[in-house]
């Protein structure tokens, strides 16, 4: 099957319930066959931009553009978008194949085509021989397949996914990810899924948008997000991480990064820290340094290693595939390592030791960014870039 | 106490009474509080129902099924039977009509206020006495009442309408006693309607009217019947309304039970007593087969 998903574009959406403002100046866009996954907490404001993408409920200003029409004054029901609800929203009083031939029918498609098109979704489904059960006679990871093939079935340019598997235990959760996956690219939906759940929105998404109070804090590849966080809210909303205050003592622009020497406690020697050119940088002292617990390592072979810090090990949990560690620095800070198995046994019993981590692997934060709302002036004095 | 060494006696417990014998205990003072109720029904139904019955066949000469065939088969008994079952279709109609609306706002307003606003005003009237919300209808639409008046005063009409004592005047009241039955009904039923199903539909395609028919109806068919089900088999019982409002030209059941048993042909009103039973029980029967069907898919 060819792609039959559209482009999709946010411009600038803002809803106020009274005085309360939902979400401000929400812009973000999905390419044709995108996977794009809005990541926030509850009260982010990430479901009223889902209803607002629907259409359940009206912006209060901006624009909806599907394949470069505006859709936000349309109602829900001329949209033709697919939608995937948290709870599935099956018709209990309909069969599987009801259910799924229910869009079909509200579209006049005729009765043999009907049949063969319900036919078809059933089995890339794999709901063969369920098709003339009912919602309740069927398990919950068949019942959100039912629910996908329902929404999916008239071919919608747009497919939304609210919490898609927040309902399901945490095995089928593996299984349906995959396999809502599988699908999407399949048929080449654009879909945008709303969830609060970071590790379906890595392992599913094209794009991620982080977004909090009402804003999108950063949108882009589950790789960037997660190793080049824009601000300190998305550090530590996305996995955990060790911050590190620092004062940057010069900076330097190389033929393939930025380099900044950044003064910290952990150690008397600068760190070196190492950020792609694309990266925004300022020129700001006072900085926060990012360090995900699983770049931090032992230092085993590497002895005289610039990034490098003495630690004590405060407490250890074995987690199955590697140890975490609490970390406590020379100036009291504490940090949080993951160390394999082996590095651990093979230093068993020593309370000092000394850890590093590359410069490629630390993120800079800069002070104005340390709130969680980021709004990015254009033209900033500050900016080098 | 002493051959406890063995241990065989173990269901002893610190006071040295038996455990059984508590559980026994317990399990009586348990039953008893079901045994009680059930002990007042048999004395008081089951015991006037068996005396109502052998009333129903034996008459002074024996047993007899004059009774019988003379309500069966005599036009009074005939028409008012008729009559009965009527004002029960029609009256349930109503509730249904006036319920079903009300109902399905109070289940999706988005303020809580409105929603009890819709149900109170409903329910209010349900704690005031039957017998003065039947004279309050009584008062309105009697000849030179509200309704009469205004129709007269906006040349509507030259003459008073006559509404008392007719079948339209019992419908209204009847109505209006059993409403809140069938609102309750129907909002029970339609709470547990996921409100998601229609905006599902609405996503699908479906515009608001179509998403209705084709999946709130549906699902609110259990209230409906349960619904008309109580206000059909609770109107054929009524005796006040029809009584106080209607002629003798549209008596139901009771009141024509009540005017035997006033004439002593206590014999006749026991035969018409077990044929409004029955009546009810069939009703029941076929419903609750039905009603219980639809909760379990087709095959």
């Amino acid at each position: 099957m060819s792609a039959i998903g559209q482009s999709i574009k946010i411009d600038s959406v803002s809803k106020f319930y009274g005085n309360f403002q939902a979400l401000d100046h929400v812009s973000l866009e999905a390419g044709s066959g995108e996977f794009l996954t809005i990541l926030g907490s509850s009260g982010s404001g990430k479901t009223t931009l889902l209803k607002i993408i629907a259409g359940f409920e009206a912006a209060s200003d901006g624009q909806i553009l599907i394949n470069g029409e505006n859709v936000a004054h349309k109602k829900a029901y001329e949209r033709n978008i697919g939608m995937l609800f948290q709870n599935y929203a099956l018709f209990p009083h309909m069969t599987v194949a009801e259910n799924i031939a229910y869009p079909l029918k509200l579209r006049r498609v005729p009765k043999d085509e009907i049949k063969e098109r319900v036919n078809d979704i059933i089995k890339l489904i794999k709901l063969d021989g369920m098709e003339k059960r009912f919602p309740k006679q069927l398990s919950g990871g068949q019942q959100q397949r039912c629910a996908l093939a329902r929404a999916i079935v008239y071919n919608p340019p747009l497919l939304l996914l609210d919490e898609p598997l927040g309902a399901l235990d945490k095995n089928l959760r593996h299984e349906m990810q995959f396999e809502i996956k599988r699908i999407q690219k399949e048929l080449g939906i654009t879909t945008i899924s709303v969830t609060h759940d970071q590790e379906e929105a890595l392992t599913m998404s094209d794009k991620i948008c982080i977004m909090s109070h009402g804003v999108i804090q950063q949108c882009s590849s589950p790789e960037d997000i997660y190793k080049e966080p824009h601000n300190q809210f998305v550090a530590e909303f996305i996995g955990s991480t060790n911050l590190v205050k620092g004062k940057v003592v010069s900076k330097s622009k190389e033929s393939d990064c930025w380099v900044s020497m950044v003064q910290t406690g952990l150690s008397d020697t600068p760190i070196r820290v190492e950020e792609p050119l694309g990266k925004r940088q300022y020129n700001m002292e006072d900085v926060l340094l990012a360090i995900r617990p699983e770049l931090i390592h032992l230092m085993k072979d590497r002895p005289g290693h610039l990034n490098s810090f003495m630690g004590e090990i405060l407490n250890s949990v074995y987690m199955g595939d590697y140890y975490r560690v609490l970390v406590r620095t020379a100036d009291g800070n504490e940090l949080n390592v993951k160390i394999s198995p082996e590095a651990f046994d093979h230093y068993a019993g020593q309370k000092k030791l000394e850890f590093f981590f590359n410069a490629n692997c630390v993120t800079t934060i800069y002070e104005r960014e340390k709130g969680v709302m980021l709004k990015l002036v254009e033209h900033d004095p500050n900016d080098l870039t | 106490m002493k051959d406890n060494k063995t241990g065989f006696n173990g269901d002893i417990n610190a006071h040295g009474v038996p455990l059984a014998h508590r559980v026994a205990k317990l399990s009586f003072l348990k039953w008893s509080t079901v045994l009680v109720p059930l002990l007042f029904i048999a004395l008081t139904l089951v015991i006037s129902m068996v005396g109502i019955i052998r009333k129903s066949f034996v008459g002074a000469d024996g047993f007899t099924l004059d009774y019988y065939i003379k309500i069966f088969t005599e036009p009074l008994y005939i028409k008012v039977l008729f009559n009965t079952l009527l004002t029960g279709v029609i009256v349930t109609a109503a509730c249904l009509l006036l319920a079903y609306p009300a109902a399905y706002l109070s289940v999706r307003a988005k303020k809580p206020l409105v929603r009890r606003l819709i149900t109170g005003g409903i329910l209010v009237p349900y704690w005031i006495s039957m017998l003065v919300r039947i004279f309050a209808w009584q008062i309105i639409l009697q000849t030179n009442g509200v309704i009469n008046q205004a129709l007269m005063f906006l040349h509507i009409t030259e003459e008073p309408i006559q509404f008392l004592y007719t079948t339209g005047a019992v419908c209204i009241s009847m109505t209006h006693i059993l409403l809140p039955y069938m609102f309750l009904s129907l909002q029970s039923n339609m709470e547990g309607i996921d409100a998601n199903l229609s905006t599902a539909a609405s996503v699908m395609g479906a515009k608001p009217a179509r998403g209705f028919v084709d999946v709130f109806l549906p699902l609110s068919v259990p209230g409906i019947f349960s619904g008309c089900l109580m206000v059909f088999v609770l109107s054929l019982g009524f005796y006040i309304a029809p009584a106080l409002l209607g002629g003798a030209d549209n008596m139901m059941m009771s009141n024509l039970i009540e005017q035997n048993m006033n004439n002593f042909n206590s014999n006749l009103a026991a035969a018409m007593s077990l044929e409004l039973l029955v009546i009810v029980f069939v009703i029941l029967g076929i419903a609750f087969r039905f009603v219980g069907n639809i909760f379990v898919p087709k095959k």
